[in-house]
């Protein structure tokens, strides 16, 4: 009873930090619910001729697979956000079970508070959906009619996926001792492992053949599928690789007198390494994903289910994101406080989150951006697509990393200078 | 004749097994520890004070060899029975507090018994025991970012001390306080060593600090190299005894230097 006590105590105390993994817990439950309608729904099933039984349903299950892993990456992070208590508790006496029971507890109290709101979120959200569908598809039904399959199945996906998520936070805590909790910098495990062992100017040659094979190809978008795929996995190199190793060397050579970038720049360096798995996907789905939209911009219901795919995908990557770099932020505390003992001033702090934000969204931004606008010029010159067509797609892709963007910001802002400006207390 | 409280046997410490550098912190460690003793371990950065301790107290395990804690040889035991010897006879103290920002002072201390379903009445009367001995009793409401670093020391000794453990293990207790604050953790320490009968084991880098204890071991290269009981010794004599040893290591290091 003490540790159930203990556990709702704690995350009840620790809401901020627990509101994230909660939020991905509810888009998650949402995401389920719409696509579930969406295959299961009889007036969309048999509303007019359905070619795309098949893609749709390939299309739902790899939109499934993005959001279980976004959850995965979001159980990370709150594992990283739980070292302290789980040291306290090892410190206290209590056992590996004990401890993992914790841990299972507070996720089961968090999918109790987001599972009904979710289910009912979704609900209405899939109604709105359907509407619009019916609309383009010309079906004469009620949107607010869903099957039962729909709950059930989002019940089934939540049955198979929770017992994974316990599995990985039972085998975090069965490796990690208190000696490894006392040093939570060595917590995660930084592995070198990213897509290709590859060496870092390899990827700027991924990339650039990308381009090459964009220029090269005949103009159709079902050729582009292959240069789209080089481009991302260039582009996440890049940015998980190239890029660090490159302000590796240019803050240890030209920035050491830059009191400001030098410190943004290893910052931004450092975000860039740890969100590597995040960074590669969201390269990844950006790219595939907007090559798939326009593959079946013919199609209404593919259409619309691949747009409803990449935004739901969009906006699940988004949260994931900014929850990485927000359990990031915090571990970083210490470090700017002992820079600011050092002489750095609250301004100069100010212009080193800006920069380092500002740089790692537009960078995420830029890279596979690269090769969308590429893609799109190529098809918009070609007459494949219209000008209106490319404007809304460059908007959807820019949107969500620019929300995110402004909300780390506001958020590095506010547990960073704000602190700050209250005064540091003396250790 | 005390009884042995901690015993090491041929105890090994091996990281990074069957890895390309595999780094060998411990090397044969013999040693016991009897109940009551203030035994502090001392040794130059990298020595390897800080994995015996942990070794010695069940935070780690070792490589090789076997630790006994009143008699029990700690790798037999399960899971369970680990955690259990923690609660009864282990508290905890390290430099960083580990104190969690979003309890009080007062639910800070008294974790490991919520946490064991104490009742709430007997959490009270333990708190305010602990409390009062440690001076905090005026921060039972407060929030422990709203402490200072030696009330917060305070506060992770209080909650060490909750379940009456008969060893206080103490990592750099006062690696983050000032020497007023410092002192007053060790004089507390002396004091419940001495009135108590509490076993400590405590690592530090600090001579004068060192000069608490009753027993020090010097460690160098994962070896226990120097043992001194202070016994009838003044603390201001044990303390010259600890800084020559500081000072003979430092200086064989200037004369392999010079040849």
């Amino acid at each position: 009873m003490g540790l159930v006590r203990f556990a709702y105590k704690m995350l009840l105390r620790k809401r901020k930090e627990s509101l994230a993994y909660g939020l991905m817990l509810f888009f998650l439950v949402i995401t389920t619910v719409i696509l579930s309608d969406v295959v299961n729904n009889p007036s969309i099933r048999h509303g007019e001729a359905y070619m795309g039984d098949f893609l749709i349903t390939f299309i739902i299950f790899i939109v499934i697979c993005f959001s279980s892993v976004m959850l995965y990456f979001a159980n990370d992070a709150f594992l990283q956000l739980k070292s302290e208590e789980l040291l306290i508790m090892g410190m206290s006496g209590q056992s590996f079970l004990a401890i993992t029971s914790y841990l299972w507890l507070q996720i089961m109290m968090l999918l109790i508070a987001f599972l009904p709101l979710g289910l009912c979120t979704g609900y209405f959200m899939a109604v709105g959906i359907n509407k619009v569908m019916f609309i383009l598809m010309h079906i004469h039904a009620s949107p607010f009619f869903q099957p039962l399959h729909c709950f059930l199945y989002t019940g089934l996906f939540f049955l198979v996926l929770i017992p994974v998520i316990l599995l990985i936070d039972a085998g975090f805590v069965y490796r990690h001792n208190i000696a490894d909790l006392l040093h939570e910098d060595h917590i995660r495990n930084d592995s070198n492992v990213v897509m290709l062992h590859l060496p870092s100017s390899a990827y700027i040659i991924i990339a650039l053949l990308a381009i090459v094979m964009f220029l090269t190809v005949p103009v159709d978008i079902d050729r582009y599928a292959m240069p789209c795929m080089v481009g991302a996995i260039g582009s996440a190199g890049m940015l998980v690789k190239t890029i660090p190793h490159f302000l590796k060397k240019q803050t240890s050579l030209r920035l050491i007198d830059d009191k400001i970038a030098l410190i943004s720049m290893s910052f931004l360096s450092e975000v860039l390494k740890k969100a590597k798995h995040i960074i590669t996907i969201y390269c990844i789905a950006t790219i595939m994903m907007i090559h798939m939209i326009m593959t079946l911009k013919d199609d209404p219901v593919e259409s619309l289910v691949a747009a409803h795919a990449y935004i739901i995908t969009s906006l699940l990557l988004s949260v994931s994101m900014m929850y990485l770099y927000r359990s990031m932020i915090l571990k970083r505390k210490m470090a700017i406080i002992n820079l600011y003992k050092v002489g750095y001033m609250l301004d100069q702090f100010k212009k080193i989150i800006k920069q380092e934000v500002m740089s790692f969204f537009g960078l995420l931004i830029a890279l596979p951006g690269l090769y969308i606008i590429i893609m799109l010029l190529l098809l918009l010159m070609n007459h494949t697509i219209s000008l209106s067509f490319v404007m809304i797609v460059m908007v959807i892709n820019i949107l969500p990393p620019v929300i995110m963007a402004l909300m780390t910001w506001r958020y590095y802002r506010q547990s960073i200078i704000v602190e700050l400006e209250e005064g540091v207390k003396d250790e | 004749m005390s009884k042995e409280i901690i015993k090491a046997e041929h105890v090994s410490k091996i990281y990074g097994l069957g890895s390309k550098h595999p780094y060998q912190a411990l090397n044969d460690i013999t040693l016991t520890i009897n109940e009551g003793e203030f035994v502090c371990i001392m040794g130059p950065s990298g020595a390897g004070k800080s994995t015996l301790l942990n070794v010695l107290t069940t935070i780690d395990f070792p490589t090789k060899g076997k630790v006994f804690i009143d008699g029990e040889e700690v790798r037999t035991l399960s899971s369970h029975q680990v955690g259990l010897l923690r609660y009864e006879r282990l508290g905890f103290i390290f430099q960083n507090f580990n104190l969690l920002d979003a309890l009080t002072v007062k639910e800070n201390i008294a974790v490991p018994l919520s946490l064991a379903s104490v009742n709430r009445q007997e959490i009270d009367e333990r708190i305010i025991s602990i409390a009062s001995k440690l001076n905090i009793e005026k921060l039972l409401e407060k929030y422990p970012y709203e402490c200072s670093g030696g009330q917060r020391q305070r506060i992770a000794i209080a909650r060490a001390l909750i379940n009456h453990p008969k060893i206080i293990v103490a990592d750099e207790p006062t690696g983050n306080l000032d020497s007023a604050n410092s002192h007053e953790v060790l004089d507390f320490f002396s004091k419940l060593n001495i009135e108590e009968g509490v076993t400590v084991l405590m690592v530090t880098h600090d001579p004068l600090i060192a000069s608490y204890s009753s027993k020090l071991l010097y460690i160098k290269d994962g070896m226990i190299e120097h043992t001194i009981h202070k016994e009838a010794l003044e603390q201001k004599d044990y303390f010259n005894r600890i800084v020559d040893i500081n000072s003979n290591e430092a200086q064989s290091y200037f004369m392999k230097e010079a040849q």
